[in-house]
């Protein structure tokens, strides 16, 4: 019954959404302060039923009820616990289920906390939240419904994808749907302020920290799905510019210019219909990686075209909701006024030089995407567009953009002084040089160019903290002072020296990981020695080892460092019996928290030998760490208590009705 | 059950969706008196920065006036606003607009009050299985055997097998379900755990073996001909041994051999067995072959799955009513056992009481409630259950 009524309630959930699209707006247009308010009540509810109709899945997984055709699917009696509940969303018709959940919390949000949102907004807002949800409701119902039953139950479930049973699919998908999802509030604001036709004050704050949020989690999301390709695969990439990795790159790429233009929105009143803009793209590109994964559109476009339901639907949506909203944007934009003018040299000039580079950087990922699948629909030619066009396309975008990153904060609003600017980084910009020839003078070997990607990222991480330094006085003022302004520094002071440090340590662990990584591809057997870059690895022997759902071969290699031991690794190739599906699991050792040695396994040979890989990557931790950093940084910018706004003073009979109530 | 929790969640929704409809309506505060509210606090903000020394006074006084000019256009359309609203509220206009309001909202709720209910329970009916129940995997496996589907009795039994893995009952009975289900390797695995157990038999060897030919094809490979071979030490007389050994013999070629031994069986065998029709004709094939002077095997290869269970194997490749039937029985007498040996709850009892009727048992039943009626003696509600069990199922009760 459980299963049941968790249908019934994603039913009842899809009701009220169709509710919520209607009557608010409705309410807004007419002026009705009660049509307006059923929005925050029926968002609240529809969190609620969502939600149990979630843990009613959950459940059937965690009680292995096989009744259920999607834990018959995706789950086995056998698995542990957490898989059990990791596999509900494992697979299709969960992982929309979490869509659509992450949505409703979301509206929910809006609805329980925007009691000083002006009344119209928040009523357009989430009215336009509604027409989301139930088109994806819909979607999830009639297309993908993993409350689908089977009469006679069978008394094993099919198991789960291997890859997926880790505890990468714990955390990958749902923050990658919480910064997807995220940026639809963003998207409805934007919508509602269209079709309101004012941009409130309201909606330039609101704006910025949901942005921040969605921002946050979706740079966790991709760098925890980057990492666990990285060891789960076997063969030691990070980034493979494969479109599924290009879906949930672009919308962050064009959420971290809105990040940014919401700044100037926020602080000058300037940029507004820009960023409405950026929103609106934003979702989208959420909704076209939705799209490009979801469809099955990837795997062939031919199997998309044989078995269309669900792309076709999709495309229905994603026509719909982007198309609508620039359409929506094209005809009431030019109704909104502008605000603040700015010289081209100024903070709002840097980040609309950001903007420009971002934007034009996420049509490069954008072509790079589809233009295979185009090509793949109209001609029938399967090509693969891989690295070598996006190190053309993004690649030299990506320069200027970090040369200028340590300059926009120094900038004063409205107008700057370059020059000034510039004198302010000359630590950073010495510091740089100081690495890159250090770089060129002691080591050999490499890309010629990587030293200078070492500079610049030097030159980022400096620069990042520039503002900071200038603001707190730092060298110039007694330190006890400079502590205490450091102190009193706003938040989002923080949150941006964060965020573009983090970025720095980024590119620095792509560039050193990428540059001078050693690896080593051979076969080897008991008793064998090779060394890369000093490290010695020897393979002592193998051991099979049976668990309940699968069985490993494991190598023991002995790390040595002139003599000296540094490691014993394990690493491991896993047949999982029920899918008689081989995976590899990588042993890796990290030394000193930045450098990685990577061993996988590959096939065993004749004469006792396996195959082994090895990879010397220096500084790859950089890449997540950095990533992590970045979002410290957002989460210092969310608890900036100057984003808190005060609702307005009532006068007369409406204040004496608060006081009474 | 379902229907009246699914009737009641939908009236709360829609008591909760209306509710806001039903409440005075209430004056909307302008948007731009929300938005003063904020220029207001920016303003306060720029105070705060200015107190901390973060930025200077200059940068101040700009963004100061900034701020200001805004707040003062939001002051300025407010008051537009309100002049407007005074000069329509004075006009009898807004008491129609007033009545228009009245009946949106009569329209809102009915509207509201018909869609909810319609649309959920008339999608979930062409969507969902309202009649069927939940079938939590632990739940299936732990019901009494009578209760149980033919791929639940047989999973309950796998599981008890994987706990205690030296049950050779278990074994036993499970080893010809799988051989036939036609699931080989488990029926393999279960006669090699058999022997493991029990040690060396006729029937377990010479069983392992046919299931060894069975996964071959019908060939009988080294591995099965010795396990025949060994059958055959332990009885030479043993039917089954010697009809695989003379397979055996005439797939390898042995042809003079193989027709001997088959003459031999045949000679041993009492009239009308199941495998003489099918000596003879392999006694006709072999001296055809031994004839024509040809040695190659293949040709005249017995049919795979050949042999005493050939009925067996082909025509049941479901359980019949009789194997689900001697599973069950395996099942009740292991309960049985237990409860007399180590005793139960009283709802065990029952169990087994009631078990033994579903398998026509009414002697059997009887004698379990009188048991049950010693073990329980302590409990005084246990007897009480056992007793009107007993009653509602028609045992007598002989105290």
């Amino acid at each position: 019954m459980i299963i049941e009524l968790g249908h019934f309630m994603l039913v009842l959930a899809l009701a009220l959404a169709l509710i919520q699209s209607v009557v608010p707006i409705w309410g807004a247009q007419t002026n009705d302060s009660r049509l307006m308010a059923i929005a925050s009540p029926i968002a609240i509810m529809q969190f609620l039923f969502v939600g149990l109709a979630f843990a009613a899945l959950t459940h059937a997984y965690v009680t292995s009820d096989f009744s259920v055709q999607n834990v018959w699917e995706n789950s086995h009696s056998t698995m542990p616990l957490l898989y059990k509940f990791t596999s509900v969303w494992g697979n299709h018709e969960g992982s929309m289920l979490l869509w659509v959940f992450i949505l409703v919390i979301f509206s929910a949000l809006v609805g329980a906390f925007g009691l000083n949102l002006p009344p119209k907004l928040k009523a357009n807002t989430l009215a336009v939240q509604g027409w989301i949800t139930a088109a994806f409701l819909l979607f999830v119902l009639l297309t993908s419904n993993p409350f689908h039953r089977i009469a006679n139950a069978p008394i094993e479930g099919r198991d789960l994808n291997p890859i997926l049973q880790d505890i990468g699919l714990a955390i990958h998908p749902p923050l990658l749907y919480l910064g997807y999802v995220g940026f639809s509030i963003a998207f409805s604001f934007s919508i509602a302020a269209l079709l309101e036709g004012r941009i409130d004050a309201a909606w330039a704050r609101w704006v910025r920290p949901w942005v921040l949020v969605a921002w946050g989690l979706l740079t966790l999301g991709i760098a925890m799905g980057s990492y666990w390709a990285y060891y789960e695969l076997g063969w030691g990439g990070y980034w493979f510019w494969d479109p599924v990795e290009n879906a949930s790159f672009m919308p962050w790429l064009s959420g971290t210019a809105l990040l940014h233009s919401a700044i100037v929105m926020e602080k000058r009143g300037a940029l507004k219909v820009w960023t409405i803009l950026l929103s609106i793209l934003t979702f989208s590109l959420s909704l076209l990686g939705t799209f490009l994964v979801r469809s099955g559109v990837l795997t062939s476009v031919h199997a998309f075209a044989t078995d269309p339901s669900r792309g076709v639907f999709i495309l229905i949506l994603l026509v719909a909701f982007i198309g609508g909203g620039l359409s929506l944007f094209a005809w009431r934009a030019p109704m909104l006024k502008q605000g603040g003018v700015f010289s081209p040299i100024s903070r709002e000039g840097s980040l609309v030089l950001n903007n420009l580079f971002l934007s034009a950087a996420t049509a490069a990922v954008l072509v790079g995407t589809l233009y295979p699948l185009a090509l793949e629909a109209t001609t029938g030619a399967k090509i693969s567009v891989g690295a070598p066009f996006f190190n053309a396309t993004f690649g030299p975008m990506m320069v200027p953009l970090l040369i200028a990153v340590p300059v926009g904060p120094l900038l004063a609003w409205k107008r700057g002084d370059l020059f000034a600017a510039m004198q302010r980084l000359f630590i950073a910009l010495g510091a740089a040089i100081f690495v890159t020839v250090l770089c060129y003078a002691l080591i050999n070997g490499g890309s010629a160019l990587a030293p200078l990607g070492i500079g610049l990222a030097v030159w980022v991480m400096v620069g990042a903290l520039a503002e900071m330094q200038l603001r707190i006085g730092l060298f110039k003022l007694p330190l006890g002072k400079s502590f205490s302004r450091l102190i009193g520094l706003p938040r989002t002071v923080f949150g941006a020296a964060l965020g573009h440090f983090g970025l720095g340590m980024t590119l620095l662990g792509l560039i050193v990981a990428s540059a001078y990584q050693t690896e080593d591809i051979l076969v080897m057997k008991p008793g064998d020695q090779t060394s890369i870059s000093g490290y010695t690895f020897q393979l002592d022997g193998f051991r099979e080892h049976a668990e309940f759902n699968y069985v490993d071969l494991i190598g023991s290699f002995q790390v040595t460092k002139d003599g000296q031991q540094v490691a014993e690794l394990h690493p491991a190739k896993r047949v999982y019996t029920s899918r008689n599906m081989p995976t590899t699991e990588t042993a890796i050792h990290t030394i000193g928290g930045v450098t990685q040695l990577y061993l996988s396994l590959g096939d065993a040979q004749e004469n006792n030998g396996i195959g082994v890989r090895i990879y010397y990557k220096p500084w790859v931790t950089f890449i997540w760490l950095g990533c992590v950093v970045m979002f410290i940084g957002g989460c210092f910018s969310i608890s900036d208590r100057r984003l808190r706004i005060g609702a307005p003073a009532r006068k007369g009979r409406a204040k004496q009705a608060a006081g009474t109530a | 059950m379902f229907w009246t929790i699914a009737v009641v969640l939908t009236l709360v929704t829609i008591a909760i969706a209306t509710y806001p409809l039903m409440r005075k309506e209430r004056k909307l505060d302008s948007a731009n008196a929300y938005d003063m509210t904020i220029y207001k606090s920016q303003l306060q903000e720029i105070e705060g920065d200015v107190e901390r020394g973060l930025i200077d006074e200059a940068e101040a006084e700009a963004a100061r006036a900034e701020v200001a000019r805004r707040l003062i256009g939001a002051q300025d359309a407010l008051e537009k606003e309100s002049e407007t609203d005074r000069k329509t509220s004075d006009a009898p206009a807004s008491v129609s607009q007033f009545e228009g309001g009245k009946s949106n909202l009569r329209f809102a709720v009915v509207a509201i009050a018909l869609v909810i209910p319609l649309l959920s329970l008339g999608l979930y009916f062409t969507l969902g299985s309202p009649d069927l129940p939940a079938q939590p995997l632990q739940a299936r496996l732990s019901k009494p055997p009578e209760n149980q589907s033919l791929t639940e009795l047989v999973a309950s039994a796998e599981m008890k097998l994987a706990a205690n893995p030296d049950d050779l009952e278990g074994w036993k009975r499970m080893a010809p379900v799988y051989a036939r289900m036609r699931r080989t390797d488990d029926a393999i695995k279960a006669y090699r755990n058999i022997l493991r157990l029990e040690g060396e038999s006729v029937e377990a060897l010479s069983d392992l073996g046919e299931v060894l030919v069975i996964k071959n094809a019908g060939v009988v490979n080294d591995e099965a001909r010795e396990l025949f071979q060994r059958a055959n030490l332990l009885d030479a007389t043993a039917p089954k041994p010697r009809f695989f050994l003379a397979i055996a013999l005439g797939q390898s070629g042995e042809t003079q051999d193989a027709i001997e031994k088959w003459q031999a069986l045949v000679a041993d065998s009492a009239e009308g067995a199941p495998w003489i029709p099918f000596a003879k004709e392999q006694i006709a094939a072999l001296k055809k072959r031994d004839a024509s002077g040809s040695t190659t095997e293949g040709e005249q290869a017995p049919p795979p799955l050949a042999g005493p269970s050939k009925e067996d194997v082909d025509n049941a490749a479901e359980l019949t009513a009789e194997d689900r039937q001697q599973m069950i029985e395996g099942m009740v007498s292991n309960l049985a056992d237990r409860l007399n040996s180590e005793g139960g709850t009283a709802d065990e009892w029952v169990r087994l009481i009631r078990a033994e009727l579903v398998l026509n048992r009414p002697d059997m039943a009887a004698k379990t409630v009188t048991r049950a009626l010693d073990a329980l003696q302590s409990d005084v509600d246990g007897l009480e259950k056992v007793k009107a069990a007993a009653r509602s199922l028609g045992v007598s009760i002989d105290q």
